[in-house]
């Protein structure tokens, strides 16, 4: 027997969770902006995946990894959690092209998510941009993932190896409103449970 | 008793006997106080910060000798010596444990060595100068804490117990089990941080492998290779990656494309480009990829 949709949705990790596979618009998207960009310098935030820092590596010049989970997340350092977030990202500002983040504004609160927001802002170039993947289903168990990039721009999602984290669903509007002042280029709802975002900073 | 402060930082055979240099300085013991487990004993000491030279070599009859500064401080009785014969073999897989040393022992007058710090200089004898005019030479070697590693063949295994700081020259692949600080040059060979490994350094080699903890900048003309117990901080430039998923990553990675090996990934994805001079949203062009159906 086939496992239904809702059987690869996010909110049933227990379910074929590696299945929950899509062609990614915003990926497509990202990799030609970088495209045109010389000697482009990104910056990966979310979980290591190997898959993941050979595809951007085929894309950047430069690539920053910050596996900032599973860093702050480990032991009993989940007090400083988003804090230590700001103080981690140290990178020089309007240096990087691009930031991917994977699931991460879905683990931080309104009032925490405007200071990273900021940041992220502040480290991009002038017109760079941030791609950002959020989960799509209210109630989702709180478990972070992180979405391993496959052939053809395919995402699957997989379940990070992090201890859980606090979880804060917000509807598209809201996710908008709290990435300003980064600007909205884009948006993709996929099947599968998963919201794509496409950020650029202006001038 | 007076004692020497001492910091061990390493060691590297200089022959087929086990000799083995050690940077760092001795206390001034009597042999008979010295522990069974001589890396016990260099741990107890690790803690303290100054820099000496300590030559441990096999000393006629009886002893292993080891210098600070130029003068010995230290013997080992016979009865260890073959225990510690077989540490640094398994150390740095030393062969033919048995062999003679190819660098022959200092003759002392004194035997057993004067091991309490005398409060007067002894008097100076002709073979007391050229021991002492070697031991110079040894010190000067030790003030870059360069450890040459030239044998052929397996890889030198650094210990878990060993610590190095300095910089490592490797003529031949080398495996840190131990705690290295400073510098790694293998240009040639392949470094690989095991699972025990606690490296603060910056390597350059042909290729690294880290299991264990590396902070850091790493320079590889081919591969570098994370696996999944890896934890790594720090810059990373290589001809190619590959990083086991569970490994900890917080790095700057650039990718050598005019290497050799590093040849540059193709550029498979053709670009859909927004423009970026105009802030307005744009529809992204029809998608060619299809989202994988969900079965």
């Amino acid at each position: 027997m086939q496992p239904s949709v809702l059987e690869n949705r996010l909110d049933k990790p227990t379910g074929p969770f590696e299945k929950a596979s899509y062609g990614s618009r915003m990926l497509k998207q990202y990799v030609g902006f970088l495209a045109k960009r010389v000697n482009s310098e990104i910056l990966d935030i979310g979980p290591v995946c190997g898959k993941n820092i050979e595809f951007f590596l085929g894309h950047a010049a430069k690539l920053h990894v910050h596996d900032v989970m599973t860093q702050t997340h480990s032991g009993n350092q989940a007090t400083q959690w988003p804090a230590a977030l700001l103080e981690e990202l140290a990178y020089e500002n309007n240096s990087l092209d691009g930031i991917h983040v994977w699931d991460l504004h879905d683990h931080i609160s309104n009032h925490d998510l405007s200071s990273v927001v900021q940041k992220l802002w502040s480290l991009l170039k002038p017109h760079g941009v941030v791609v950002m993947i959020a989960s799509n289903v209210s109630g989702l168990q709180p478990f972070p993932q992180y979405f391993k990039i496959g052939e053809e721009l395919t995402v699957t999602l997989q379940k990070s190896m992090v201890r859980r984290l606090p979880y804060y669903y917000r509807p598209n509007r809201a996710i908008e409103k709290a990435m300003q002042p980064l600007v909205q280029i884009c948006s993709a709802i996929c099947t599968n449970g998963v919201r794509e975002f496409l950020f650029r900073r202006q001038r | 008793m007076e004692t020497v402060p001492i910091k061990i930082i390493g060691g590297v055979p200089i022959s087929a006997d086990g000799g083995l240099f050690y940077s760092g300085a001795l206390p001034l013991i009597g042999y008979n106080e010295l522990p069974l487990n001589i890396h016990d004993y260099f741990e107890t000491w690790v803690s303290q910060n100054l820099y000496y030279y300590v030559h441990f070599m096999p000393r006629e009859g009886n002893s292993i000798v080891a210098f600070s500064k130029g003068l010995p401080i230290m013997a080992v009785s016979n009865g260890l010596l073959s225990g510690v014969r077989n540490e640094i073999a398994r150390m740095w897989k030393v062969k033919n444990v048995g062999m003679q040393p190819s660098i022959q022992p200092l003759n002392f007058k004194k035997s057993p060595i004067s091991l309490v710090k005398e409060s007067h200089p002894p008097e100076k004898t002709r073979e007391d100068d050229t021991s002492v005019q070697r031991n110079r030479e040894i010190s000067q070697l030790s003030s870059v804490a360069k450890a040459e590693i030239t044998r052929k063949g397996e890889p030198t295994l650094i210990g878990e117990h060993i610590v190095i700081e300095g910089t490592i020259k490797a003529g031949e692949d080398i495996v840190i089990e131990g705690s290295v600080k400073g510098f790694v040059l293998a240009k040639s060979h392949q470094v690989t941080v095991g699972k025990n490994g606690r490296v603060e350094a910056d390597i350059q080699a042909s290729s690294v492998s880290i299991h264990g903890a590396m902070t850091g900048a790493l320079s590889a003309f081919n591969k570098v290779h994370l696996s999944c117990s890896a934890r790594f901080n720090g810059q990373i430039k290589a001809g190619s990656i590959s990083i086991e998923e569970g490994a900890f990553l917080k790095a700057t990675i650039e990718l050598d494309k005019s290497g050799k090996d590093g040849q540059q990934p193709a550029r498979h994805v053709e670009a859909i480009v927004f423009d970026q001079d105009t802030p307005e949203r744009k529809t992204p062009k029809p998608d060619t990829l299809k989202p994988i159906a969900l079965k």
